[in-house]
């Protein structure tokens, strides 16, 4: 008997301490509400030659936009993005990949991360893969995510991510990129809460003539990304 | 006729194209740099729009977000000014080389072309020809710098000239192109043009060159030659001699020594001698010719 109590005990406590281990990120847009965010953006800039260096930096004013859900529709949100400007209509899957963007050229339609499907464990990782065609050329991109942590309490988690996109170069042309970033997604509402991420561009140009070989300029950019949600409103009829 | 004349257009072609080509002391850096910023252009155009595909991660994001500041424009900046600059020295560089040691100057003082047309009127009108021949000498005077694109105001110091465009650029910007310079010369040894255009400027902002050049562009006048005690400046051969030595810096001015036996006169036409030399008309007659006044 007390051999049953105690697994029945055990079994309990692994039951609740299993949502807090593994959970499932997805977009969960309700129907006929907006959802605001604020995104900012600054950067900054480095050309280099020699000893001449050229420095630049600057920062965006903060953009307010909304996503207006309108519909769910084949597994897709139906979505308008934008503000009073403009607005892109979009079709986002659950786990965040684009199905459709009727008001947008598709082939110029950017890579998205994508969340995986099912539980999500923490500590797990996740990567998608995508090749970008592009001037002819099939460019691997991939994008690779973490589950850092889950707040239970606040019905947060927490996700790394980072892009790996290898730019076209050579032995005189020298390039990196690197996209890293962090996102607080919120369980309860289903949305991204606050994602903030960080892109860095390297590329160093030289010039080789037989045995000779020259680094020429050198440019560095990089940009800052912020977004963060400023409410969730009920839409007025 | 046809067979005749194509081969002479090529050749006559040739010709302009290869002197063009002596005197050509920037295009090959010039156009080595361009290049190079046509393929850095290139580069980073291509990047920024595959990087875009990346950048916005989410799908929620409105399209159309900024791709940040470009440092790059500063240094393109740059590169405008030095290409000013590289054709203010060609053209400085192509005016001492087809001027400066002032030959030109010393065929037209020979040949005197601006009095030709005066000349019918000492038949007659030589009344006329104190007031026509000033005006017609300026005119031809006028025409002809016109034609061979030079001004007196900007051309008769070739050195401030090219001192004055070496301070169009700052201190950060010519180090800039000496290390382009540096690197072009290291990539292409062999091309001799760069080291033309480095020694020329070099050593064209430290002292005075073409200084033939200041006779073509400023003529003496009768009157200036009237006042000048050399006679033997009417000598073509001894002004050119003069010139090249004042050139190589073995003297240190351009104004002949005194002759020590002055009374041994060169030989020389009627025209080229000066007027200077002749007697002076009566007074009440105007002097016929005195046609630089």
């Amino acid at each position: 008997m007390k051999t049953f109590l105690r697994c029945t005990v055990l079994l309990a406590l692994l039951a609740m301490a299993v949502p807090g281990s593994a959970v499932e990120i997805k977009y969960a847009f309700k129907r006929g509400y907006s959802y605001n965010y604020t995104y900012k953006q600054q950067s900054s800039a480095r050309a280099t030659a020699f000893t001449t260096a050229a420095n630049r930096s600057h920062t965006v004013p903060a953009t307010n936009f909304s996503i207006k859900t309108i519909d769910f529709q084949d597994g897709a949100f139906i979505l308008d993005i934008g503000n009073k400007d403009a607005t892109f209509r979009r079709y986002v899957k659950a786990n965040g990949d684009i199905k459709g963007a009727p008001a947008e050229t598709w082939q110029n339609n950017p890579f998205f991360l994508v969340f995986p499907d099912g539980d999500w464990k923490i500590s797990g990782t996740h990567q998608t893969q995508k090749n970008l065609v592009f001037g002819g050329r099939s460019i691997p991109a991939a994008w690779n995510l973490l589950l850092k942590s889950v707040d239970t309490e606040k019905g947060t988690a927490e996700i790394l991510f980072s892009a790996n996109l290898k730019l076209p170069d050579d032995r005189l042309r020298q390039k990196t990129f690197s996209l890293k970033g962090r996102l607080i997604f919120n369980l309860l509402e289903g949305v991204i809460h606050q994602a903030d991420w960080q892109t860095i561009y390297t590329f160093n140009f030289a010039n080789k003539e037989f045995a000779v070989t020259r680094n020429l300029w050198g440019f560095t950019r990089q940009i800052d990304h912020s977004l963060i949600m400023t409410g969730i409103e009920e839409q007025s009829q | 006729m046809k067979r005749i004349i194509l081969p002479l257009f090529l050749l006559l072609a040739g010709c302009a194209s290869a002197q063009e080509r002596v005197n050509d002391i920037t295009s090959a850096f010039k156009l080595w740099l361009l290049n190079n910023e046509a393929r850095a252009f290139s580069s980073l155009s291509s990047d920024e729009m595959l990087i875009s595909k990346v950048s916005a991660p989410f799908a929620i994001l409105p399209p159309g977000q900024s791709t940040g500041v470009k440092a790059e424009e500063r240094l393109w900046q740059i590169h405008r000014k030095v290409y000013v600059f590289l054709d203010e020295i060609q053209n400085i560089y192509t005016i001492a080389r087809q001027f400066g040691n002032g030959r030109l100057a010393i065929v037209f003082k020979q040949a005197r072309p601006e009095i030709w047309a005066a000349l019918p009127l000492l038949s007659f009108k030589p009344a006329l020809l104190p007031t026509l021949s000033p005006a017609m000498r300026r005119a031809f005077h006028l025409t002809l710098l016109n034609s061979l694109n030079l001004k007196p105001e900007r051309d008769i110091d070739l050195s401030n000239r090219l001192n004055r465009a070496i301070g169009r650029l700052s201190d950060e910007e010519f180090r800039l192109l000496n290390d382009y310079f540096a690197t072009f010369a290291a990539l292409y040894p062999s091309n001799g043009s760069l080291k033309v255009l480095r020694g020329f400027i070099e050593t064209g902002s430290r002292k005075p060159f073409a200084t033939g050049l200041t006779e073509l562009l400023k003529p003496a006048t009768t009157t200036d030659a009237a006042a000048a005690p050399p006679p033997d400046l009417e000598d073509p051969l001894a002004e050119l001699e003069r010139l090249a030595q004042f050139d190589s810096g073995k003297i240190s001015s351009l104004k002949p020594e005194p002759a020590s036996g002055s009374d041994i006169m060169p030989s020389g036409e009627v025209g080229q001698s000066a007027p200077a030399a002749l007697e002076p008309p009566p007074e009440g007659v105007s002097d016929l010719f005195n046609i630089w006044e």
